[in-house]
């Protein structure tokens, strides 16, 4: 019994030996090389509503957007991004949303070469704002201000997108007339907007008025998101100055 | 009860399995907030081969033919793993492989690419199978040559003389090249015969050692078109060479003395590494000649 004890104890010493200095073991031969790549080519964009957005991006905070990288065809053997745990496929897509301005970071690897891009997300907002509201066409009235001689006149408008934020959701935009420029504002045309980048200003269709001798002064406004289905980073510049009054007289 | 929970932990397990199997496809496509993982720090990625305790440096590596080698790698901390070009399962930590180039093979390079998260590098080892190159540095044979015969001048004929002189053509020297004593090597009056030495050359880039001694041999062969092949060389002696030779050094070949008796012309040749232990880049270039030595009694 003892003898087997010293005998195990000899294996496990061995076994000892043989795990700590394996150098000491046979060397195998090195296999054939594998193939290796010389890069990978990597690309990486981002997508708000299925569109692509051009970098830097900018979204809305909270609102979902989509990662979407690629690799070269048998390049990459996957990929690792600061925006998931775990490896990631050579080519795929993340949803996600973000709340403050953040870059995305994927590496991407292959076997003899990697690929590292970066990627920065702005959080951004948009905010509608009348830009410019005139009427033309307007002949005054000699002798009487504010009056002006019967005939058709021209409402022109344009409006902008102050923030960076693209706008994805249709809203509306009206031309709206009162007979005291304090309320009683009534639309005399509407417009659907579909969709607005950031920063970008759009001319309305300009609006054909008549001017009639012996009606009432007339006031204007024009009036963005009037359903209020856009979230803005101001609500309350969504309306243009007030043109008027507006009171017409014969030709004589 | 038990059925369904054994149908959940089945479920379950299923589901796990699948983000085991595709983790990438379970965390993609799917609406939820990015994570924010932290890039990996800044890093070096170092590859290297250890031989015994020696540690290679730079990306090229002399490697002795049949020595095993010893990969080594480091891969920076917080970074995620590597790719070889010698293992095509993927490396996940600093590590050590030990291993033969095959047989034949000149060259092999070895290429590590590894990856953090916004890091990465790729690093290349080429290792290059060396092998030691005998070459015959100097050959020499030491004899004493035969001096030219010197000239003899003109005798006018002199009938007068008692006795009278007959007349004789005048002699031109002679140069005896090739000539010399035969004999036993020695410092005595009497000396003669041949002493070879030799030199080697190791014009390889690693040491010519075999383990154990390496042989070069004397031979001779009495002809007048010596060729490396064809002639019918006699055997000296077989010495060492001073062993092993470090690259680009020479070693010292036992030298040996010839007793030689008259006759000639005789040639004599040096062959290095004459056993073949020595496993060489080139082993065409391990003989030389030298002669024609012809001897006469003094």
């Amino acid at each position: 019994m003892l003898f087997l004890l010293k005998y195990l104890r000899g294996g496990c010493a061995l076994a000892l030996v043989a795990l700590t200095l394996p150098a000491l073991t046979e060397a195998a031969t090195f296999p054939t090389s594998l193939a290796i790549i010389k890069s990978v080519g990597l690309k990486v964009g981002v997508q708000v509503d299925g569109q692509g957005v051009k970098s830097p991006a900018v979204v809305g905070a909270n609102t979902d957007f989509t990662i979407i990288w690629s690799t070269a065809p048998n390049t990459a053997l996957g990929c690792v991004g600061n925006f998931a745990e775990g490896p990631l496929p050579p080519s795929g897509s993340a949803v996600g949303s973000i709340t403050a301005s953040r870059s995305f970071v994927i590496t991407c690897y292959g076997r003899g070469a990697a690929q590292t891009a970066t990627l920065q997300v702005n959080v951004g907002v948009a905010d509608l704002v009348v830009s410019s509201f005139s009427a033309t066409g307007l002949k005054s009235a000699k002798g009487q201000r504010g009056s002006y001689l019967a005939g058709p006149y021209t409402l022109k408008a344009s409006i902008r997108n102050a923030g960076k934020l693209k706008i994805g959701v249709p809203f509306r935009v009206k031309y709206l007339e009162s007979a005291d420029g304090q309320g009683n504002w009534i639309s005399i045309s509407e417009k659907t907007i579909l969709a607005m980048p950031g920063a970008v200003t759009i001319t309305l269709d300009p609006l054909l008025r008549q001017g009639n001798a012996g009606v009432g002064a007339r006031y204007y406004q024009v009036c963005l998101d009037t359903e209020n289905k856009v979230s803005e980073a101001k609500e309350d510049n969504n309306c243009s100055r007030v043109l008027g009054p507006y009171s017409f007289v014969a030709v004589p | 009860m038990s059925t369904s929970v054994s149908f959940f932990r089945t479920s379950a397990l299923a589901v796990a399995a699948m983000m085991f199997v595709f983790p990438a496809l379970a965390s993609a496509d799917t609406a939820e907030d990015f994570g924010s993982i932290p890039s990996s720090p800044a890093g070096k990625v170092t590859l290297s081969v250890q031989m015994g305790t020696a540690v290679s440096k730079g990306n090229v590596v002399n490697v002795p033919a049949g020595t095993p080698i010893t990969l080594v790698w480091t891969v920076p901390t917080g970074w995620k793993g590597c790719w070889s070009n010698w293992q095509s399962a993927a490396i996940t930590a600093s590590g050590s492989l030990r291993g033969n180039i095959p047989a034949g093979q000149a060259r092999r390079a070895f290429i590590l690419t590894c990856f953090g998260v916004g890091q990465s590098q790729t690093v290349a080892l080429t290792v290059n199978v060396v092998k030691p190159d005998l070459t015959v540095s100097s050959f020499t044979g030491s004899a004493t040559a035969v001096g030219p015969t010197p000239a003899v001048p003109a005798v006018p004929a002199n009938p007068n003389a008692n006795p009278p002189v007959e007349a004789r053509r005048a002699i031109p020297a002679k140069s005896n090249k090739g000539l010399y004593y035969a004999g036993t090597p020695g410092t005595g009056a009497a000396s003669g015969g041949i002493v070879l030495k030799a030199t080697a050359k190791n014009s390889g880039k690693t040491p010519a050692a075999s383990g154990g001694f390496v042989f070069a041999k004397y031979e001779w062969a009495q002809t007048t078109t010596p060729t490396k092949a064809g002639t019918s060389w006699q055997l000296l002696k077989e010495g060492f060479i001073d062993t092993p030779i470090a690259p680009n050094k020479t070693g010292v070949v036992d030298e040996y003395s010839h007793a030689a008796t008259p006759g000639g012309p005789y040639y004599f040749r040096i062959t290095l590494d004459s056993t073949g232990v020595v496993n060489e880049a080139k082993e065409d270039n391990n003989m030389r000649i030298i002669g024609p030595y012809t001897f006469v009694a003094r």
